[in-house]
């Protein structure tokens, strides 16, 4: 991992944990508990606060010789021990002690060059109380860091304080070796992730807490289960995993890495001091989320009357159905209130975010779901994960995973995205979609409860609603050096996403250049004589949009002598990277959405030429599943007259797929390398 | 009329006016910037300095009004000022004037957050931002933003561009000093505004005012492989050159000599240490070194390898160095620990080296039209051998002796040959023919499908390019980047990676097209700068990363069984500072392409760009000619 991405990482786990803040502020905080002062198994005459407090390194040492396979690896770590204990201080109240101690060999320059550069994240931590760095070389020779060497971060990109350091006197063939105590303010879950590039040894990941908190765990991609140890520290819990060895995952295509790596999420699950009751729970969530977005502020008299004006001025001239109005909300929403992607919160009520016309991410989902509430429309609030970095998982009641908000609404079966601006009703970022959410709908009839609750699947969209569809006409006017072609190109569905956004937002200079590249279709040399854009988005509420373009492109064709070689292929862009074929896969085939990519080619043969090489034209492959073509390939031409007609589909119909069907994928990927490179001679009659 | 009108708005923000006029301003602003979504009324800086108790005191009044004109003009709402111990802000203050009832409601900016700012180069550094979203930004109305900056070091008085990102309707830049603090201006583009630009200067109750005004500023532009903005935007830089009053520590800057004293001062006291880690160290490196060079080689591949460049910018510790000895324990440093390192190691080993300050070439200065830390911001290590004077640069670790680091080329470094002597020399252009980028390939036809053995050579920063030949990792994409084409596979093989040769191994699926009798081969395998064109309504120049020269050569082994029937014709076209060249030869049964593609320049204006972009044409067109071959039926006997 490059430093940057090491900081990218840290800063995201940062992010995602500040999420659950606003979320769940009132987090069942637990009881106390006696045992305060605990005695250290081994000398009973010595107290200490908490079981680490005075855990320590090794003395320096000469460092192995690295064994036959770990000489070939860049990077190894030789441990990776993770502490977290949490205790009750003089004044009873729930504090937390994390230990940290990493050891890594280096055993190549671009390993010294990736961990020497270090980042503690600091966010709700309250007091450091120990941190230490040093590096041994391979004679043994210690580098210690210096109080100086270390230097704070007050708030990059908004994400809190860090704590960075590089290390001292690193070299290949050493050790670089951190470990550091933080004492934090409590979170009652938490997610640790022990897999990267490189191979770990010795993984060990501990939680200790008073016997009343029992918590709970849960590991994922094959890394063992922790066991609970009721006996391993008088009067305390000991939640316990080891691991001899995790071995190093790759980054592979068509797959999504983080959500793949071998990791534990945990929480708090019972308070036995107080009750029996399970706590973190769905229901739980579901009710701090309602009281979060739908009962934060109790709306006076006169606010309620500011809701209904706004109401009035939005419906203006939208039909009643449901459907207009909700469009109606989120176009009046996404037009005129910013929103700060940095911030959950800005304002103390849905007025006030009225008129400044920005907010907080959190303050916009309360503000479409008070308009919702105000236009009777039915609906239910979706608390999902990005499944790019980790899916949700419905057995696991962890609040964790309660990341990003989206709206469903039942009668339309259709979903809203109210964070993510670029997106309208029906189709939210692919991150959320074949993913499973915990759904909350408001006032069930006949329910003691003001809400409902569901843990349930997002399916992923139809991939016949993502297509991107060309049409092609060909002329050689000019001669044969450029071909003049015709081009319509339209784009429906999440392909359709990034090119409104270019088109309504971006500067001209760079929708222009952005434009031309799409129409270009990868033909770099082609010249531009005129495009248009259509958005029907704007008139119909349909969600194409089509690019019309006249282009000369000079890469159609090779000439040889008199015969012209026409390179049907070089007017084709891939739909995307093909994926993997090797069936050696450690992960699972997935990528964004599945999708459609035609072309509809009409080459027109100028007089007195013929054409030859007309079969290199046909292909055909699929991908099967119990009978079910899934994923395919296929061309087909005809000539009629002087018009040579050649049809292209590509289609994935499927966002993921097994790893045991990377094999499979090797037909369609030669059929397609075949239709590239495919060739029809025009050859003088 | 209008800058009537502006005039009045910047000085009456919140002031009332007439409805009617506020709408018509509206529209005729728009008019005159159709594809803006706002501009700025009025941007202004007003830098004061005094004499106070014996120092020099330096502070700067900041103040803009923004204009937004069309819906989505909200991606302007999001605003930050960036900070540092060099210039801590105060008095920041921001808000919205919202058309309201043929006047403006004030809606102040109630939340400012501050952040580090974090970059890949610097690992810590102590720049942060007051970043903040400005309310009800739609059109009409106008953000207004200001701030006063305390200018810790004078010799550091920022500089001041008249333009933005968003055209700028009225621009402002003045220096109001005490008569006893003596200016100059460094004046970069100011033609560019003409007529539209005022200057004045007066003195009034012992001070001394400059300002400049300048009206209708367009908009930055910012097209890919521009020269930076220092070059093509219309700025001045103002520094100090004396102040007449006994100061301990004067501020001033009058020329090189006063600037390298003062960079001299910030040097450790001695660079050559006699501690023995340095000594033994660059004893046992050069110990069986029997040239001065193998010694240099030795010394700064060892610096290259070993230090690692991890900065640290934090206030003076951007400025001063750390020393020789505390950078060998650490093994790592910035660019000045690294350069000064590397002198205290060729100083031990008996070379003469010295600290050499350099501005790369986003700067666009020479000492001599600046003299100060704004002509600069790295420094190198400039090492005499002989007559010749070699700058050594470790941040770039593929770098041999001899040659600078490609950013550095054509700056002027001001070399300290001890505290009070110094002397400027430019840093050599690397010439066209040591990067160079020669490919060699035979095509062996088996059906369809070309088996290709290509011997590539890489030269000077070409090597650095392509980092991933030296692991050969993903040999897919390496090909496919090398020839430009993405229809090779095989495998990569380094073999010999000190003089940058590699053998490369692989084939092309249907390379060759058999159809009827006829067989067609083209012979130009690498497809480098096809289509590398220049847009032809670009504004500015190309800046190249260094000058460069392409060689190509393609073998066919004429199949058993075939003749040739059509050869492409040769081509060629030269210019002084690019051209290219095709030949075709046929001999002993084999055709022979060879392909020459040179850059002698390192910026090419619009209309040498236009050239280029025909010379680019025809170079494309001819990777589309190909070989013609005809089966050979053997005569039918009788």
């Amino acid at each position: 991992m490059t430093p940057i991405r090491h900081i990218a990482s840290l800063l995201l786990l940062t992010i995602v944990s500040s999420i659950l803040v606003p979320l769940c502020p009132f987090a069942a905080a637990p009881s106390t508990a006696s045992g305060r002062k605990v005695a250290l198994g081994e000398d009973p005459l010595l107290t200490y606060l908490f079981e680490h407090e005075r855990y320590n390194w090794q003395p320096a040492h000469i460092p192995r010789t690295a064994s036959g396979q770990e000489r070939y690896h860049n990077s190894l770590t030789l441990k990776d021990k993770r502490v977290v204990e949490y205790l009750y201080d003089e004044a009873d109240n729930l504090k937390v002690y994390e230990t940290v101690h990493k050891i890594i060999r280096v055993n190549s320059d671009e390993a010294v060059q990736q961990y020497s550069k270090v980042y503690i994240p600091l966010q709700d931590v309250q007091n450091i109380v120990t941190i230490k760095a040093r590096f041994i070389n391979a004679n043994g020779r210690s580098f210690e860091l210096s109080s100086d060497d270390f230097k704070d971060l007050e708030n990059p990109m908004n994400v809190g304080a860090f704590k960075i350091f590089a290390i001292v006197g690193a070299e290949r063939g050493g050790e670089i070796e951190y470990l550091y105590t933080l004492e934090r303010s409590p979170r009652y879950f938490g997610r640790e992730t022990f897999q990267s590039n490189n191979a770990v040894n010795q993984v060990e990941f501990e939680i200790i807490t008073p016997s009343n908190l029992i918590f709970e765990s849960r590991s994922y991609n094959g890394f063992p289960e922790m066991q609970l140890l009721e006996n391993r520290y008088p009067g305390k819990n000991s939640l316990l995993v080891r691991a001899a060895q995790v071995p190093a995952l790759q980054i592979e295509n068509f797959s999504y890495y983080a959500p793949n790596l071998m990791r534990i999420d945990y929480k708090l699950a019972y308070d036995r001091m107080e009750s029996s009751t399970r706590l973190h729970t769905w229901s739980q969530a579901a009710e701090e989320v309602v009281s979060n977005i739908y009962l934060h502020e109790d709306l006076q008299e006169g606010q309620m009357e500011g809701i209904g004006k706004l109401l009035q001025q939005v419906f203006k001239g939208v039909t009643n159905d449901e459907e207009s109005k909700i469009r109606a909300i989120d176009a009046y929403i996404k037009n005129n209130i910013r929103q700060d992607d940095d911030a959950f919160a800005h304002h103390n009520s849905v007025t006030e975010v009225l008129a400044a016309k920005y907010a907080g991410k959190t303050e916009i989902v309360r503000l479409y779901a008070i308009l919702f509430m105000f236009s009777d429309i039915e609906h239910e609030l979706v608390l999902t994960t990005d499944r790019t970095n980790v899916r949700f998982d419905k057995e696991f009641e962890t609040w964790y995973a309660l990341e990003s908000y989206l709206f469903h609404f039942p009668k339309l079966n259709k979903y809203l995205a109210p964070n993510h601006v670029e997106y309208g009703l029906g189709l939210v970022p692919y991150h959320y979609i074949n993913n499973a959410g915990l759904f909350i709908s408001l006032f069930q009839p006949g329910s003691e409860s003001n809400f409902s609750f569901d843990v349930r699947d997002i399916p992923e969209a139809d991939y016949a609603g993502n297509t991107d569809r060309t049409l092609l006409t060909v002329n050689f006017r000019d001669g044969f050096d450029r071909a003049n072609v015709w081009s319509v190109r339209q784009f429906t569905g999440y392909l359709a996403v990034p090119l409104r956004f270019i088109n309504n937002f971006a500067g001209k200079e760079a929708k222009d250049r952005l434009l031309r590249e799409v129409v270009q279709q990868g033909d770099e040399g082609a010249q531009l004589v005129s495009l248009a854009v259509r958005d029907s988005h704007e008139a119909t509420g349909e969600e194409s949009l089509e690019l019309m373009a006249e282009l000369k492109s000079g890469t159609l064709t090779e000439i040889a002598g008199e015969q012209i070689l026409v390179k049907v292929g070089a007017l084709m862009e891939q739909l995307q990277p093909s994926p993997p074929t090797q069936s050696n896969r450690a992960t699972d085939l997935e990528h964004e959405f599945g999708r459609e990519k035609t072309y509809a080619i009409e080459i027109n043969i100028p007089p007195g030429y013929e054409v030859r090489n007309l079969a290199s034209l046909t292909h055909e492959a699929f991908v099967e599943e119990n009978g079910v073509r899934t994923a395919g390939f296929v061309t087909h031409c005809e000539l009629i007259g002087d018009k040579l007609r050649i049809e292209v589909a590509e289609f994935y119909k499927k966002a993921s797929y097994s790893k045991e069907k990377a094999a499979s994928f090797a037909q369609m990927s030669d059929a397609r390398a075949q239709f590239e490179r495919a060739v029809i001679l025009l050859a003088k009659e | 009329m209008l800058k009537l009108i502006f005039a009045s708005i910047l000085c009456v923000c919140g002031l009332r006016l007439q409805a009617q006029t506020e709408l018509l301003e509206l529209l005729q602003v728009r008019a005159q910037h159709p594809h803006h979504k706002a501009v700025y009324l009025s941007k202004q800086r007003v830098i004061r300095l005094q004499l106070v108790d014996g120092a020099v005191l330096a502070s700067a009044h900041n103040e803009s009004c923004v204009l937004h004109l069309r819906p989505f003009s909200d991606v302007h709402s999001n605003a930050s000022v960036v900070f540092s111990k060099f210039n801590p802000l105060t008095n920041l203050q921001a808000c919205t004037l919202v058309p309201h009832e043929g006047g403006y409601d004030t809606l102040p900016v109630k939340k400012i957050v501050t952040k580090n700012l974090v970059n890949q180069e610097v690992f810590y550094d102590d720049y942060q931002e007051k970043s903040f979203i400005f309310p009800v930004v739609e059109s009409g109305s106008r953000t207004v933003l200001k701030y006063e900056e305390t200018l810790t070091e004078p010799r550091f008085l920022g500089l001041y561009y008249f333009g933005a990102e968003l055209p700028v309707e009225s621009s402002v830049f003045k220096i109001i000093a005490d008569t006893a603090i003596h200016l100059a201006f460094g004046q970069f583009h100011l033609d560019q505004l003409g007529q539209k630009l005022e200057a004045t200067t007066h003195e009034e109750k012992g001070v001394r005012v400059y300002q400049w005004s300048a009206r209708e500023v367009p908009a930055h532009q910012n097209e890919p492989q521009s020269p930076a903005l220092g070059y093509r935007a219309a700025h001045l830089i103002p520094y100090i050159t004396s102040v007449s009053s006994e100061l301990a520590n004067p501020p001033s800057l009058p020329n090189v000599a006063a600037l390298h004293q003062w960079y001299a001062s910030l040097l450790p006291r001695t660079i050559t240490s006699q501690t023995s880690p340095l000594r033994r160290l660059t004893d046992s490196l050069t110990a069986t070194a029997k040239t001065s060079q193998k010694k240099a080689e030795r010394i700064f591949k060892w610096v290259q390898t070993y230090v690692q460049y991890i900065a640290f910018e934090d206030g003076y510790g951007g400025l001063i160095p750390r020393s020789p000895d505390t950078t060998l324990y650490r093994r790592y440093g910035d660019c000045k620990d690294m350069s000064l390192l590397l002198v205290a190691m060729l100083n031990q080993s008996g070379l003469q080296a010295f600290p050499a300050w350099v501005g790369t070439r986003k700067l666009p200065y020479q000492y001599a039209q600046i003299p100060t830390p704004i002509a600069d911001n790295h420094m190198v290590a400039a090492l005499k051998l002989g007559r010749e004077t070699i700058f050594l640069d470790a941040t770039d670790s593929r770098l041999p002796l001899g040659m600078p680091s490609a950013m550095i080329q054509g700056k002027e470094a001001l070399i300290s040959l001890s505290a009070k002597q110094f002397e400027l020399e430019q840093v050599p252009v690397v010439d066209a023919q040591v990067n160079l980028f020669a490919d060699s390939t035979e095509i062996q036809l088996a059906g369809d499908t070309a088996h290709l053995q290509t011997l590539l050579h890489l030269g000077g920063y070409a090597i650095g390019e392509w980092p991933a030949l030296l692991t050969a990792q993903d040999s897919a994409k390496l090909l496919s980047r090398l020839f430009n084409r993405r229809d090779l596979s095989g495998t990569v093989q380094a073999n010999d990676l000190k003089n940058g040769s590699f053998e490369i191994n692989s084939e092309i699926l249907d390379y060759s097209k058999s159809i009827g009798g006829e067989l067609y081969v083209n012979l130009q395998l690498n497809r480098r700068h096809n289509y590398h064109l220049f847009a032809p309504d670009r504004q500015s120049e190309v800046v190249f990363p260094y000058q460069f020269v392409d060689r190509s050569v393609t073998v066919l082994r004429v199949p058993q069984g075939w003749e040739v029937i059509s050869i492409p014709p040769d081509l060629k076209m030269a210019d002084e500072k690019f051209g290219f060249s095709i030949e075709y030869e046929q001999q002993l049964g084999q055709i022979i392409m060879r392909r020459q593609l040179y850059l002698k320049t390192l910026r090419m204006s619009k209309e040498q760009q236009n050239i280029w972009n025909l010379m680019i044409e025809s170079l494309s067109s001819s990777y589309r000619q190909s070989l013609l071959l005809r089966r050979i039926y053997p005569k039918l006997k009788n």
